[in-house]
């Protein structure tokens, strides 16, 4: 095994297009499965040395995040956690204080779990990624990278370097909720991101509603932000809220939990999730 | 004996040494040139082996890849230590081709780095011929059993004619529960060093019975047991899984032969889940009949508990319901389910901590069927005497420990409709339940020494695997000879002191702690016939009922001065040490007159959310009788761990096995969730003042398993207190509580 730590993008794009590459962020996910033999990478790219990967910068447009940014800094840059708390707080959630100093949204994404906490966070704030690739950059919103567990739509050679986020909305809020059986460091049975918009009169302009670890991939769920568009997000849209996302469930039975309590929790979280992104909307 | 430290709630003696990493456990003491070993598991869960690829052996720096095919035939001679089944015959491994369990040892890969050998191990290609092992109990294929008579406890017992009486019992209950396998999971893994020196072999060995494992690896290799020498000094948890010697020993062993070098071998988290033990899956039945005031007419338990096709593990499930409440007609009926899994052990509270659950939840399901308060229920239920053995208890305070629990707990408060207490959205549910164990104390010694700067050296081949062992033996040795505990060194861990009985049974305290009372008496005895012939002792040419000790220093009864102390004594003799070794066994006439237990009374409130369904525990109080406690701050923490322990039972903790090849699906700590500090809530520990002048001299019956015991119940009684719903599985899921 090869271990390499290009500076530049086009260096890492031509290691990535070889035979058995793999990309190193934080290895949080990436490390333990080459421990436990799960993969065994000929060449790893350690893309923490090229700059785009590990920076936040933001503009009228919004934040730009680094693939390899970690959870840790996430949380102590200045203004994402005013701006953004749901998508932190998400990121937050992976692992423990240990794993924070490593684990990233680059990394979180690209481990292809649909119980990634991070994902669901990211398709509710709208992130898209930037990904780099032989021939050359391109865009594609989070909702779009994982196809199914461990695969994406990326090609031979491709990686993501940053994310784009949109500038917040001039009242808007995003909350993040999982559900695990214990209190912390738990793997998410299901999880829930929203993002929304109000107007002055606090009628819903905008919305996105996903989902984590309800389906074989996180889930953007459009009826959800159509139940909540148009509405004062009362209690009748929460309800129409909760339809859209348990009809939009298709979840596994597995050890962690049951397709029928996958279903029925979701509904919940999201109008929870919901009313925790609507608070904070009026807020700002 | 004028207790000075006993009583005391010192702070832990190894605290320091355990917090700076000073403190050495098994797998930390490296020997020079050492290689490693790493054990390769069967990847199938029944069959036999039909050829492994030696080309694995090549690969850089491999020292040797052993298994059937090529490791020497080992004796293996008999060998039943106190903790292994008595009936059946253990694993014997690397001797054939027979795979009887998923993850048994098949092959041994030794290489001169611990990369090297994972590696080469990763590489090993194994053939099977697979057969579909028989993992559930609830198989169809699997057949119950009745233990043979050679097992250590008696099996089935009766009295009265309780069939009739609960056919005809005014009200009854009869429910049947389920309890998942565990794995005992400690922080440290199990790991060996082994090192030959000619047909000398030490290990360091992670281990809660130094003396038991000198003893198996001597038979295991047919050598004599004083060639064996095992020492362990800090065990990093252990809860029951490292009272036995599992195979690595034997591998590590193995091993450090066939190279010629020492060599280390330590599990993975993974292979704890296999090999290791495990606490069984138990499927009970509990039926009560009562009358309509309460008093108990008819207790039928039948408990069955899983075990392996070539040991019986036999444990304390029904011995609880014996005794615990007055009824005329009881029943309790033990069988086992021999399954294609490694043989099940101790795990914390064994036996009791899944009995308990039994009896306690149909106790409480009887309560609210009669509109009678669960603590008032076992009030009018409180025998006088063991009613099974028609012995009086040696002490039983469970009213003292419900009365003062309830108190504390605010009991009173709680309304006893089900779903009638809230908090927000969420529901409220307070539980209570018996917890039990015997007050065991097997035989043990102890060598007490006193040198001539006046200190004393005391060693018993014990364990501390975390209550305190170090502490409250050296508080013990302190008292009994009348010096600070300063001035005491105390050590463990090593099959060259005195023989200690398994760190395990809550017998620590009662068993070793006698020894080394005894010891430091005996030293003393020593020390005056040392005085009396010595012409210038104050003490010379006296007798030792002439003779008394007061604080260190042996003066004449009654006489002002203040006589010699243990220094002046055996410098006075030339500074040669005086040592004593003892061995106390408990008095068997003591057995026969008395039913000794630790009792207590277990709390619980827990929040269900209805929406989520998903239970928490928000406070816990344990309320002991246990006996003299011999460090509060100990005692209390360690009460603490096992009232955790229970958390874990009763919400989290499952081995889930894979039925198509008995492959653990959760053989690691992200899916074997045990209760993490976010999980832990409000926990108060009370003991009752409880003298108990029978029990043993010190006066102390244990508190490790009886804290675990009785925590699972109080947990699913709050649960159905605060839904309404009663749930006969452990662990309560999830999916239990939707749609409450």
């Amino acid at each position: 095994m090869r271990y390499e730590k290009p500076t530049t993008v086009e260096a890492a794009t031509a290691l990535l297009a070889g035979q058995g590459a793999r990309v190193l962020a934080g290895g949080t996910d990436l490390l333990v499965q080459m421990r436990s033999r799960v993969l065994s990478p000929d060449v790893l790219v350690d893309i923490k040395g090229i700059d785009a990967t590990r920076k936040i910068t933001k503009d009228a447009s919004g934040y730009t995040i680094g693939a390899a940014v970690t959870g840790a800094e996430l949380k102590e840059h200045p203004t994402l956690s005013k701006d953004w708390p749901g998508l932190v707080e998400a990121a937050n959630l992976i692992g423990s204080t240990q794993v924070q100093g490593r684990c990233s949204l680059g990394g979180n994404l690209c481990n292809g779990s649909p119980a990634a906490d991070s994902v669901p966070g990211m398709i509710a704030a709208g992130a898209v990624a930037t990904i780099a690739g032989p021939k050359g950059t391109r865009t594609l919103p989070v909702e779009d990278i994982m196809l199914a567990p461990r695969k994406l739509a990326l090609t031979a050679g491709e990686f993501i370097v940053s994310f784009k986020i949109p500038a917040r909305p001039a009242h808007g809020g995003d909350a993040y909720l999982r559900f695990i059986p214990r209190t912390e460091m738990d793997i998410a049975v299901v999880g829930c991101g929203v993002a929304l918009a109000l107007d002055a009169g606090g009628t819903c302009t905008a919305a996105r509603v996903s989902l984590g670890a309800v389906a074989a991939r996180p889930l953007l769920v459009e009826d959800g932000a159509k139940a909540l568009i148009g509405t004062k997000v009362d209690d009748a849209a929460l309800a129409k809220l909760e339809a859209a996302v348990r009809a939009a469930c298709k979840p596994i039975d597995d050890k962690r939990g049951t397709v029928e309590f996958r279903i029925d929790v979701a509904g919940t979280l999201a109008k929870r999730t919901a009313k925790i992104a609507l608070e904070r909307a009026r807020k700002v | 004996m004028n207790p000075q430290a006993i009583g005391k709630p010192l702070t832990r003696i190894d605290g320091r040494a355990k917090v700076t990493g000073a403190a050495r456990y098994a797998a930390e003491f490296n020997q020079p040139n050492q290689a490693y070993a790493v054990i390769v598991s069967s990847t199938i869960g029944l069959g036999r082996i039909t050829g492994i690829d030696p080309a694995a052996e090549h690969l850089p720096g491999v020292l040797a890849i052993i298994s059937h095919l090529n490791a020497p035939r080992l004796p293996y001679n008999p060998h039943k230590g106190g903790i292994d089944p008595s009936y059946g015959e253990r694993l014997h491994v690397l001797q054939d081709d027979q795979v009887r369990f998923y993850g048994q040892p098949v092959a041994l890969v030794v290489a001169d780095t611990l990369v090297r050998a994972e590696r080469a191990a990763a590489a090993l290609r194994i053939t099977y011929d697979a057969q579909h092992p028989i993992v559930g109990p609830r198989d169809k294929q699997a057949k119950p059993i009745a233990p043979e008579a050679d097992g250590r406890l008696e099996a089935d017992n009766v009295r009265g004619d309780p069939e009739a009486a609960l056919a005809s019992a005014a009200v009854a209950v009869d429910i049947t529960s389920d309890i998942a396998r565990q794995n005992h999971h400690p922080m440290e893994p199990h790991a060996t060093i082994a090192a030959w020196d000619g047909d000398r072999l030490t290990l360091w060995s992670k281990s809660q019975f130094v003396a038991n494992e000198q003893e198996e690896i001597a038979a295991v290799f047919g050598m004599a047991p004083e060639n064996v020498q095992v020492i362990c000094p800090f065990v990093g948890g252990a809860f029951g899984t490292s009272l036995r010697t599992w195979p690595h020993v034997t591998l590590a062993a193995l091993a450090a032969r066939q190279v010629g070098r020492p060599v280390k071998l330590a599990l993975t988290r993974r292979q704890m889940s296999f090999t290791t033990g495990h606490r069984p899956r138990t499927l009970q039945r509990m039926a009560l009949g009562a009358t309509r005031d309460g008093r108990l007419t008819s207790i039928i338990h039948e408990g069955t508990g899983e075990t392996s096709r070539y040991e019986q593990f036999i444990e304390s499930l029904t011995s609880g319901t014996d005794f615990m409440y007055s009824c005329p007609n009881v029943r309790t009926r033990y069988r086992l389910v021999p399954l294609d899994t490694g043989t099940p052990t101790y795990m914390r509270g064994p036996g009791e901590a899944s009995g308990m659950y039994a009896l306690e939840t149909a106790l409480d399901e009887l309560a609210y069927k009669l509109g009678i308060d669960p603590i008032e229920l076992r009030r009018r239920n409180e025998p006088r005497i063991d009613e099974s053995t028609n012995r009086p208890f040696s002490s039983r305070s469970l009213m003292a420990c419900y009365d003062i629990g309830a108190e504390r707990f605010g009991w009173a408060k709680r309304t006893p409709e089900p779903q009638s207490m809230r908090d927000g959205r969420l529901l409220i549910g307070m539980g209570t339940a018996t917890a039990t164990y015997p007050a065991m104390q097997f035989p043990a010694s102890a060598r007490a020494r006193l040198l001539a700067d006046g200190t004393a050296e005391i060693e018993s081949a014990a364990s501390d695997m975390g209550p305190g062992t170090y502490t409250s033996m050296t508080q013990v040795a302190a008292d009994t000879l009348g010096i600070p505990v300063g001035r005491v060194r105390f050590s463990l861990g090593n099959s060259d002191f005195p023989p200690a009985p398994p760190h395990g049974g809550s017998q620590t305290m009662a068993a070793v702690g006698s020894a080394i009372r005894a010891a430091c008496l005996a030293v003393q005895d020593l020390l005056v016939e040392r005085a009396a012939a010595n012409p210038r002792s104050p003490a010379h040419n006296m007798g030792k009922e002439a003779l008394e000790w007061v604080d260190g220093h042996l003066r004449r009864k009654g006489g002002a001065a203040s006589g010699q102390s243990y220094a002046e004594i055996v410098g006075a003799a030339g500074g040669v040490p005086v040592e004593a070794t003892v061995s106390v066994a408990r008095d068997p006439e003591i057995d026969n007159k008395y039913s000794m237990h630790a009792f207590g009374a277990v709390f619980v409130e827990v929040s269900v959310d209805p929406d989520v369904g998903i239970a928490r525990v928000r406070r816990a109080l344990g309320a002991y009788g246990a006996g003299r406690i011999v460090n509060p701050r100990l005692a209390r923490s360690q009460c603490l761990g096992g009232m955790i322990g229970g958390i874990g039972m009763a919400l989290m903790e499952h081995t889930s096995l894979d039925a198509r090849d008995g492959r653990p699906v959760n053989a690691h700590m992200a899916e074997y969730l045990l209760p993490v500090n976010l999980d832990i809530p409000d926990l108060d520990v009370l003991f009752v003042d409880e003298v108990d002048p029978h029990v043993n001299p010190l006066g102390v019956k244990g508190l490790g398993e009886v804290s675990l015991v009785g925590m699972a119940p109080a947990i699913a009684n709050a649960v159905f207190h605060a839904t309404g719903r009663r749930i006969h599985e452990l662990p309560i899921r999830i999916e239990h509580l939707l749609g409450v």
